[in-house]
């Protein structure tokens, strides 16, 4: 027997839960103040880091991208350099002989090709002539 | 009140939005160090494991934002559990404790309205049915929430509310003058 109160009803008894809890002692606000700053720098570092933080795939496809261009940029360049170097590369003696036959087949050539010119212009009343080598 | 507490932290995840975080930490923050006050912390104790609890939320919350404030509670209570744990073989926390036992038992017999009453009857409730009547009714999270954050059944977890409130109700009549 320590009250004289009357028993209340489930709603009540909610609403005197909650004031009861309601009315316990606050914490102290600068105090909370102080945490609070400390959790937003630490919130900031945290964004900082996330920022620095990229997914190890994306690396590794940049890392892999970057190998492969730079490995075909070198392909290119030493297949030009070959090029360079074929144009003043000396050429083989078979080449040489080659060459010098050609041209001089061309020479023959304009050269009989030039006799016939002066034969006909003389219209010469030879018919044969011994040609000479 | 849950929802607007999921959608500042969803501001704070998403766009990094620092006065979203601000906005729940003001409205949760004294409310977690009164829990912690009344789960038997000193005064400096609760502003340090609001601290931590703080801190390790922010470490998780982002990850799972469908009940963050049930989430806070959960790594407060484990933080004080642990803090218990370590300050046990203390024996001025004890002495502390029983100190303050006793002032209650003290009040016992001074009931100046109903909710002095009630507050004498909560008091000497069990831990656990304390807090679970502190996050009903001054937290404001539903049954699911409390489940969650507790890993029980729902069922389970609206029973023992009911329990709770029904042995209050029974102590009531008991004690009550007109009986």
């Amino acid at each position: 027997m320590t009250h004289r109160f009357a028993l209340p009803t489930d709603v009540e008894i909610e609403n005197l839960i909650t004031r009861v809890f309601e009315s316990m002692p606050d914490a102290d606000q600068s105090r909370l103040s102080i945490i609070e700053s400390h959790l937003l720098q630490k919130t900031r570092r945290n964004k900082e880091r996330n920022l620095n933080k990229m997914p190890w795939w994306i690396v590794l496809v940049l890392t892999g991208g970057l190998v492969t261009a730079a490995w075909w940029a070198g392909e290119q360049l030493a297949g030009r350099q070959n090029a360079g170097i074929k144009v003043n590369e000396p050429q083989s003696d078979d080449k040489i002989i080659n060459q010098y036959q050609e041209m001089n087949e061309l020479d023959s050539k304009s050269r009989q090709h030039q006799e016939q010119k002066e034969y006909d212009s003389k219209d010469s009343p030879v018919i044969y002539q011994r040609e000479t080598f | 009140m849950q929802n607007t507490a999921k959608q500042l932290l969803e501001h704070y995840c998403k766009d990094a939005d620092n006065n979203a975080f601000s906005k729940f930490y003001r409205t949760e923050a004294p409310r977690l160090w009164q829990f912690l006050k009344n789960r038997g912390c000193n005064q400096d104790g609760a502003y340090d494991l609001l601290s931590e609890a703080f801190l390790k939320f922010i470490q998780v919350v982002c990850k799972d934002l469908r009940a963050p404030v049930a989430l806070l509670y959960r790594i407060a209570i484990n933080l004080h559990i642990d803090s218990y744990r370590r300050d046990k073989a203390s024996p001025i926390t004890q002495i502390d404790i029983d100190i303050e036992q006793q002032a209650d038992h003290k009040d016992e017999f001074k009931y100046q309205s109903q909710q002095d009453y009630i507050e004498s009857l909560i008091k000497h409730l069990p831990q656990d049915e304390q807090n679970l009547l502190f996050m009903r009714y001054r937290v404001g999270l539903t049954h699911k929430e409390i489940a969650g954050m507790l890993e029980l059944p729902e069922g389970t977890v609206r029973r023992q509310c009911a329990a709770i409130l029904n042995k209050l109700k029974q102590h009531w009549q008991e004690d009550s003058d007109d009986t």
